[in-house]
């Protein structure tokens, strides 16, 4: 029998060391189809695109497409073969313009021999990269640079690149984990475009709503093996979990109906020019006070304002009642604010320290004995929160590095909580954590709550400020436009207030327009 | 009878545990490797395995090692520092003046030294900090600056005739040992005590590491930052003012490129250019490593005009023995 899938890859398997990362996987993939990838991390996503990307060699296995054995030993030889991976963290050289990286592989020499000796015509790839971002309906000018790009339209032009290299399978690693909810839905137009001219597209999220909204079948993974490939349409959220963890997991947020006590912060009038604007609001003991907003609202700015990593121009922040100046992140800390950044491996963690050293670090000056550290007490701190936290495995020694991204996270608010703050601020506290480890998470944080601190929680996904938190604040270009309890909260709402500021805006701009005509 | 028989297994394999463990430090490399250097020029030379022979190198690099106690710190931040070979003959003159032309008893003179290192250092160190320059920038320019005072203050002549107390400390012996070993010896052990169990070893290594987390942290990264180029700065200060008690002389030209080897032995030592990594033990083998092969290109009658080479090649060997290294971890 003729086999006409675009994609096969049978009985790949791959070792790191001593983990098979991939045990005898097969991988099967039709022209024009979604396929979504889906597993914990650690299950070997990561690893299967990479070897189809060219990047790792596989220990066994083979490739074959349209019917054909294929090699694939280099990302040239994946690119050969029309197969392009965007990365999360993208592919792209920031100080060049977006023409030069959509045809970085092919610099669109000129005709004759100055094309020969390596002469680029730039007029040329200009135009053809005019043309692929018309397609992948980027606004953006092709001699842009890319650093000045947002993340929206780095992907776009990432897109624009896998089209230029004549792709058949492109491959999207968590492209929505960055982007804004309209953002998302723009990019989902784009994929379908993908699908009708015949293109096959991976898409790996952590989103199941996502996975259900885009893809037309669903390859799982678990612990390196493949657990099954499904029809989308033919199964349940609950039977997709059960397949990625091995198990029933409560997807239910556990929040807890608390009574939260006297006002712990309160921050009045907070401006930083061009970036914040008046931002009031209180929090109190024991809350879950919710920040929602699209990307780019403001959020994060804000809370950096508060923990004192960026200076804010006026306004003023009380804590229990008291005012308080910060002016660095060490005043934020001494006055007992915890941060963790949305970014846990780029500035939550210090990844080539161990996991104790990352814990202790907050509090390191206070178990010193003239300055030298008393190690036994830091151990058995240390050793405390590792169990209070369920960190896996509960390896001290080990590397950040070495961690799961759920437990990386639980080793920034191991560290946090070792401060015994008053107010902690969790800036996507979830984002890149998988399903299991992001139930811990959440349970994790209605019991900080219990425990009488104060949450701030920034979360770009609805359903998980929705539903931990008590009350709702809804930010956008940078001011708060709105409160809503937890009852009042729904998605529709929320989003209705988050984008019709700008609506506004842009309505007051027309006024002012034509007052001027 | 069952206890004798298994007892000996039990402590070979209790010895076996702990030479894994000691294999799988990142210094065992270097340490093997100075170890077969060493060996090998026991077997092919009569004159290097003599108590004269091997004292002499430690007493003629413990100076480059000292300054490289300092260069460890500031490279286990993620910073780097060019000026340690000028600091080196800039303390050295202020202490070979201080004996010399401001009649200063030696102790004084010699912390008036080391203090004039940590002037530089401190100023390295706010240049970068405070007036965010590049750490290679910044210290290269002190580099200048500070080989340009020495040349200029002396006029290029030397400063010699020094006390019989100062030149002591450099040439004597207490026991079999040259002093500046000890000097050595109880520097490395007090940064090495330092960098374990003081929290500020801990937040060196965290700068490094990721200087964003640290600073998210609450860390005091400024004043962390600052203090190791003081450190650099007094460790390199005192290293000079060995070269100029061992020499008997203050030259303007002292210590000049020194501080490649300086950097190199750190290197080599397994301390990383990029932060984060290295040992004070490492930084030491590191410098005696250079030492010996200077002493052994000598020995096996290279000229000099070659040693640079081997020198050369042997930073490039070492550092990718510590990128195999890391790739098989």
């Amino acid at each position: 029998m003729v086999s006409t899938a675009l994609l096969e890859m049978k009985g790949i398997s791959k070792r790191f060391g001593g983990i098979q990362a991939l045990d005898d996987v097969d991988f099967y993939l039709n022209a024009g189809e979604v396929m979504a990838l889906a597993g914990e991390n650690g299950a070997g996503k990561s690893t299967l695109i990479k070897i189809l990307a060219g990047a790792y060699p596989r220990d066994a296995g083979e490739i074959w497409m349209n019917g054909r054995p294929v090699e694939i030993h280099s990302p040239r030889d994946a690119q050969r073969l029309g197969i392009t991976v965007i990365y999360q963290e993208f592919n792209l050289t920031p100080n060049q313009t977006v023409a030069e990286n959509v045809y970085l592989h092919d610099p669109q020499r000129r005709p004759g021999l100055m094309g020969r000796l390596g002469i680029v015509d730039h007029r040329a790839r200009r135009d053809a990269t005019q043309v692929l971002l018309d397609q992948v309906g980027s606004m953006v000018n092709p001699e842009e640079r890319v650093s000045n790009l947002s993340v929206a339209h780095q992907q776009l032009t990432e897109i624009a690149k896998a089209l230029a290299q004549d792709a058949r399978i492109i491959v999207m690693d968590e492209p929505t984990s960055a982007l804004p909810d309209e953002e998302v839905n723009r990019l989902f137009d784009i994929i379908r475009q993908l699908k009708q001219r015949g293109i096959a597209v991976v898409f790996v999220s952590h989103r199941l709503e996502e996975t259900r909204q885009i893809a037309d079948r669903v390859t799982v993974l678990r612990d390196g093996q493949l657990v099954g490939q499904e029809v989308v349409a033919q199964i349940t959220n609950e039977q997709l979990i059960k397949m990625m963890v091995g198990r029933m997991v409560d997807t239910l947020f556990p929040k807890t109906e608390t009574q939260p006590g006297e006002t712990v912060l309160e921050v009045k009038g907070l401006t930083r020019k061009g970036v914040l604007h008046n931002i009031n609001f209180t929090l109190r003991h024991g809350e879950i006070l919710g920040f929602a907003g699209l990307v780019g609202a403001g959020r994060t700015e804000m809370s950096r304002c508060i923990f004192g990593a960026d200076h804010y121009d006026s306004g003023s922040i009380l804590l229990n009642g008291r005012p308080v100046i910060i002016h660095s992140a060490q005043d934020g800390v001494k006055a007992g604010i915890g941060y963790v950044p949305e970014d846990r491996k780029q500035q939550g963690l210090i990844l080539m320290m161990s996991v104790r050293d990352n814990i202790a670090l907050s509090i390191l000056h206070q178990l010193t004995w003239n300055g030298f550290v008393k190690w036994h007490s830091v151990n058995s701190l240390v050793e405390n929160y590792v169990q209070r936290l369920q960190v896996r495995p509960p390896q001290v020694s080990l590397k950040a590095e070495q961690m799961s991204g759920g437990n990386q996270q639980k080793v920034v608010l191991a560290k946090w909580l070792a401060l015994r703050p008053k107010v902690l601020i969790l800036d996507e506290p979830t984002r890149g954590v998988d399903v299991g480890a992001k139930a811990e998470v959440h349970i994790l944080i209605d019991k900080l709550a219990q425990e009488g601190i104060g949450i701030i929680l920034i979360s770009s996904e609805l359903p998980e400020v929705l539903n931990m938190s008590d009350r709702i604040l809804v930010m956008a270009e940078g001011e708060i436009v709105g409160a809503l309890s937890r009852q009042e909260a729904t998605q529709e709402r929320v989003l209705e207030l988050a984008s019709v500021k700008s609506m506004k805006r842009s309505e007051m701009a027309g006024k002012e327009n034509r007052r001027q005509i | 009878m069952i206890k004798e028989q298994t007892k000996p297994g039990g402590i070979l394999a209790q010895i076996l545990a702990v030479a894994r463990v000691a294999l799988r430090r990142p210094e065992a490399g270097i340490l093997s490797v100075l170890l077969l250097l060493c060996l090998f020029l026991s077997i092919t030379t009569r004159t290097f395995l003599t108590s004269d022979n091997l004292f002499n190198i430690a007493r003629n690099y413990s100076d480059i090692a000292i300054s490289a106690l300092g260069i460890t710190m500031v490279l286990i931040t993620g910073g780097i520092d060019l000026s340690v070979g000028s600091i080196m003959a800039f303390a050295g003159l202020i202490c070979a003046l201080g004996l010399t032309n401001w009649y200063l008893p030696v102790v004084p003179a010699i912390l008036l030294g080391v203090l004039a290192g940590g002037v530089i250092g401190l100023i390295n160190g706010l240049l970068i900090q405070r007036l965010h320059l590049a750490p290679f920038i910044a210290t290269l320019g002190m580099l200048g600056v500070t080989r340009g005072i020495v040349v200029g203050t002396t006029n290029g002549q030397i400063v010699h005739n020094f006390p019989d107390a100062f030149t002591l400390i450099g040439q004597g012996y207490i026991g079999p040992v040259p002093i500046p070993v000890i000097f050595l010896v109880v520097m490395a052990i007090v940064i090495g005590l330092f960098l374990t169990y003081h929290h500020w070893g801990t937040y060196i290594y965290a700068i490094g590491g990721n200087e964003t987390s640290a600073l998210l942290t609450g860390l005091p990264v400024g004043s962390v930052k600052v203090f190791v180029y003081i450190m650099s700065g007094m460790l390199s200060g005192l290293a000079g003012i060995l070269v100029v008690s061992r020499l008997g002389v203050s030259a303007p030209t002292q210590a000049n490129g020194y501080e490649l080897n300086v950097i190199a032995s750190a290197v080599i030592g397994g301390v990383s250019l990029n932060g984060g990594r290295g040992t004070v033990f490492g930084a030491v083998l590191g410098a005696l490593i250079i030492g010996v092969l200077y002493n052994a290109l000598v020995q096996l009658n290279v000229p000099t005009y070659w040693q640079q080479a081997f020198i050369g090649g042997i930073i490039i060997l070492a550092a990718l023995i510590d990128i195999y290294r890391q790739r098989r971890s």
